[in-house]
């Protein structure tokens, strides 16, 4: 980020015009004689703190560690949408092995092809296979 | 019975197969050789009973695909020889999809499994924050 800032000094009063910067980068991470700060975003205290504001948005940042975001599944909030992707497809996950349940019976009731007379492993049911009639 | 693919497949059995005025997917007589010693019955074309819907250019065809349980090819003899790629059985198995890693392997997961592991998170009952992720 590209801010107007001045030049760290530990005395406060003694700044002066050629102290401004017109354009730099907020340090996010410390404060010293080398940083520059913006007097409104960030807040000096001098040499032994770094209380402005770019640290407070990071330590933030990282104390939050995703919580609340709701973007995908890594995000620690559950969103409405998430409840309702995750609810739809366990229930057709269910729904596809009932399904498959009954196909597999119908298979076996029809007469399973794989176990006709004529293949390497018959086990003789598909020629005496009777059709049940509703 | 393969109507269940509209539940599974809404691309190969649309919502309005076999309803209303549409063409019905049924084993049929047909009535034009039909006298007192013949009576012959034949499935859809392509096993299909496809039907459209809007007019003119704003016409839109929907698919209305037949599948037997579980197809299968047949050596020269005509007995089974392996499962084929088409039926309700290989549709469902590919709609249902796999877990990641099934079987030992490092393979991705597919189909509803899929899905439902991009929406994954657990919830904890006793009110804990360590299976919210």
């Amino acid at each position: 980020m590209k801010v107007g800032c001045w030049k760290a000094k530990a005395d406060v009063a003694g700044y002066a015009a050629g102290d401004a910067i017109t354009s730099c980068t907020v340090d996010t991470e410390t404060v010293d004689a080398a940083a520059k700060f913006n007097p409104i975003m960030n807040s000096y205290t001098g040499n032994t703190g770094v209380l402005y504001q770019a640290k407070y948005d990071t330590d933030a940042g990282t104390a939050s560690a995703g919580f609340g975001e709701g973007q995908d599944q890594n995000d620690k909030a559950i969103t409405n949408a998430m409840i309702a992707a995750r609810a739809v497809a366990q229930s057709r996950i269910w729904f596809a092995g009932w399904a498959m349940t009954a196909l597999e019976a119908n298979l076996v009731l029809m007469g399973d092809p794989s176990k006709a007379p004529g293949t390497q492993s018959p086990d003789g049911s598909y020629a005496t296979r009777v059709i049940p009639m509703a | 019975m393969f109507t269940v693919l509209g539940q599974i497949d809404e691309t190969q059995w649309a919502e309005n197969c076999s309803s209303g005025g549409n063409e019905k997917c049924a084993l049929t007589e047909d009535t034009g050789t039909r006298s007192k010693t013949t009576s012959e019955w034949a499935w859809n074309a392509d096993d299909r009973c496809n039907y459209t819907t809007g007019e003119n250019a704003d016409v839109v065809s929907w698919t209305c695909q037949m599948l037997g349980l579980r197809g299968w090819d047949a050596d020269a003899d005509g007995n089974f020889s392996a499962w084929g790629s088409t039926g309700l059985i290989q549709s469902t198995t590919a709609w249902k999809g796999t877990v990641r890693d099934a079987g030992g392997s490092t393979a991705e997961p597919t189909g509803m499994e899929a899905t439902l592991e991009t929406a994954n998170y657990e919830f904890d009952k006793d009110g804990g924050d360590t299976k919210m992720k």
